[in-house]
């Protein structure tokens, strides 16, 4: 993991004072609400449906088993004891006093965190691929790139305002898990044949209510270009993007009325035209990052131990939650945060500190979230595996769905939300108990079903395989299903199926929807392939049957 | 006008959302809340939102129609949004208490 150094030390603490100041003055009344309003969303303070809500950066994914033991004591201490992690690998708080949030990122800045650039029109926390640096289909790690997008993004006076949110994906491995091309620019790093990295840009994918793939920008960029070309595309976007409608302000809709083609003209026009010599510093930066990740990081030694797969009893725990790692001998552990009938992403104050000491014994005190909502320990001995396994059992931790049709994605939706048009929980809620008998069976691994409470789509439904979506119908929550979005690298948005469903019907449908695949499917195929052979109308029939 | 009218908002310190209750300034109980039931009454709702102390106590302040008829004790029912239904109820139970509750009712 990536190192704070003095610098970014101060800077972390010096915002978090100047945030104090500000509260003080907005509480005395010398700041309006209006002045302030976009000052606390610059510190990921948001004012939601029953209080105010903190959203706090995890740069990457990427924490410690400190930071945890911090987000605990926030949660015990200044919230109501759990925390909500999110689609962007950040995690939330739903009760924070305005008065206690100094204090909050006080205590964040003590363990090198904080909430800037969680919220508001600018660069938001990067995210990237929770496997990174330990995943066995992996090329370059991409904390490095991510890293060195945090730091070119934090505070850049030039991209402060832009015409609306702009977020980053880094991914380094063959597979995508960080759903890349739903992001405004993806970065997608690769090794050329002497080894050095070299980008792939994607630009124009986002979800909300024009959802997009986003598309090639660029091949095999070096690294001596990534940070102007970037510079460049953000400069095309903040000078053309519309401010005049923020449904229409997201780059994805520039890069739509412009064209791929004419958009990378002018960036090129506006590259070409940049002083590079600021831009020194990057290639020298990018090996200072490298090494303080690999210096920072555990030290692994090769083991000829293996998996023997029929000392398990929990198979599902075994075959879901446990990936390959690239160090012989270890594994990658996923920890889901989706037990039955429980709350997709939520974890209490006890979890995380159970987490953060299992944490410390099994995975060198580092861990990640995934934007599935899940934990992840990234260096796990196989020797150790049933070690941990039995401990994430005494916690209650040891739900074994990882990448099943019950380890749902959900946003807060209408429970919490300011924007949100229906509930979203208690759906995933229901959903998750009527999937987990099933898991049994083993038939259900491979089906992502994320459910969204609003068309901002915060819960990714664009991009599951079967996806839902909430809607307010004549003041009454509607529920509108899609199907065959994916989020890998093959990405695709859903196509609705059908008139939306009252919200015990969902079940029904989703259930539907299941037992037709698996009546279809053939040797080696997953939902999405099922999908390109049928298509929506090959779901459609089947997945109203039972519905009034 | 409508059969009633109520204020709410967030406190500005603690962001809990808070119902205006006449005499006794703003309140968390949202069955203490002052109904506006004449044209002189949401004048007076109105001239609550009005007051120059108001951007330092609230965040939001704003006014909601209820449906129905009469004055009687508030109640979800009585509100024709579904975003109004839910703030005025809270987070579905088992969204906070992380465990399922059979008894959560859809709205």
């Amino acid at each position: 993991m990536y190192q704070y150094d003095q610098f970014d030390q101060a800077f972390v603490t010096a915002r978090s004072q100047e945030f104090r100041a500000q509260v003080n003055r907005r509480i005395v009344g010398e700041l309006s609400e209006d002045e302030f309003k976009p000052l606390r969303l610059q510190n990921g303070v948001y004012l939601q449906l029953h209080a105010y809500m903190l959203r706090i950066a995890i740069p990457y994914g990427e924490l410690r088993s400190d930071q945890l033991r911090m987000l605990a004591h926030i949660a015990e201490d200044y919230d109501k004891g759990y925390g909500h992690f999110t689609t962007r690998q950040n995690i939330q708080f739903n009760w924070p006093k305005l008065v206690d949030i100094p204090d909050i990122l006080d205590k964040l800045a003590s363990v090198q965190m904080h909430a800037i650039q969680t919220s508001g029109n600018c660069i938001r926390n990067v995210t990237s691929d929770p496997f990174a640096g330990v995943a066995a289909d992996e090329w370059i790690d991409p904390r490095i790139t991510a890293e060195l997008l945090r730091q070119w993004s934090s505070l850049h006076p030039e991209f402060a305002y832009l015409p609306r949110k702009f977020k980053f994906a880094v991914i380094g491995a063959s597979a995508d898990r960080a759903a890349m091309k739903f992001h405004d620019i993806g970065v997608w790093v690769k090794s050329d044949k002497a080894g050095l990295p070299v980008f792939d840009i994607w630009v124009g994918g986002g979800q909300g209510r024009t959802p997009r793939v986003a598309r090639l920008f660029k091949h095999n960029v070096v690294p001596d270009d990534l940070i102007p070309l970037l510079d460049a595309m953000l400069r095309v976007y903040n000078l053309h993007g519309r401010r005049d409608n923020k449904y229409k302000a997201r780059i994805k809709i520039l890069v739509d009325e412009m064209g791929i083609d004419a958009y990378r003209a002018e960036v090129e026009a506006e590259f070409d035209t940049l002083d590079k010599a600021p831009f020194a510093v990057v290639a020298r930066e990018y090996v200072r990052i490298a090494n303080n990740i690999e210096q920072a990081g555990p030290s692994l030694t090769p083991t000829s131990d293996v998996l023997n797969r029929w000392d398990w009893q929990d198979h599902n725990w075994l075959e879901n939650n446990v990936t390959a790692h690239k160090v012989a001998g270890h594994a990658i552990v996923s920890i889901s945060l989706k037990p039955a009938g429980g709350v997709p992403g939520d974890a209490t104050a006890a979890d995380m500190r159970a987490i953060a000491d299992l944490a410390d014994t099994y995975s060198h005190g580092l861990l990640r979230v995934t934007h599935r909502q899940n934990l992840v320990f990234p260096y796990v001995q196989i020797a150790e595996l049933k070690s941990l396994y039995d401990a994430l059992v005494a916690k209650g931790l040891a739900a074994g769905n990882i990448g099943s049709a019950s380890d749902i994605i959900a946003c807060p939706g209408l429970d919490y939300c300011a924007l949100a048009t229906a509930r979203s929980i208690p759906i995933a809620q229901a959903l998750s108990q009527t999937l987990h008998p099933r898991e049994a069976k083993g038939e259900l691994q491979g089906i992502s079903i994320n459910i969204s409470g609003c068309i901002n789509a915060c819960g990714h439904h664009h991009a599951a395989n079967i996806g839902i979506l909430g809607l307010n119908k004549a003041e009454k929550e509607n529920y509108q299903i899609t199907v065959g979005g994916r989020s890998d690298e093959g990405a695709r948005v859903g196509s609705i199926l059908g008139p939306g469903v009252g919200a015990e019907q969902v079940p029904i449908v989703v259930n539907n929807i299941i037992d037709k695949y698996l009546a279809e499917r053939r040797e080696g195929e997953d939902f999405a392939s099922v999908y390109d052979r049928l298509g929506k109308d090959g779901f459609k029939e089947a997945a109203f049957v039972g519905v009034a | 006008m409508s059969s009633g009218s109520f204020l709410t908002a967030n406190d500005l310190r603690t962001g809990q959302k808070v119902f205006w209750s006449g005499a006794d300034g703003w309140s968390t109980d949202p069955g203490s809340a002052s109904l506006a039931a004449t044209d002189a009454e949401l004048l007076a709702l109105q001239q609550v939102m009005d007051r120059p102390s108001l951007d330092i106590e609230v965040v939001g302040a704003y006014i909601v129609a209820l449906d129905g008829s009469g004055l009687d004790a508030m109640s979800p029912d009585r509100l024709k949004r579904l975003r109004e239904r839910r703030r005025f109820i809270g987070p579905s139970p088992s969204t906070s208490s992380h465990t399922v509750s059979s008894t959560d009712q859809a709205l």
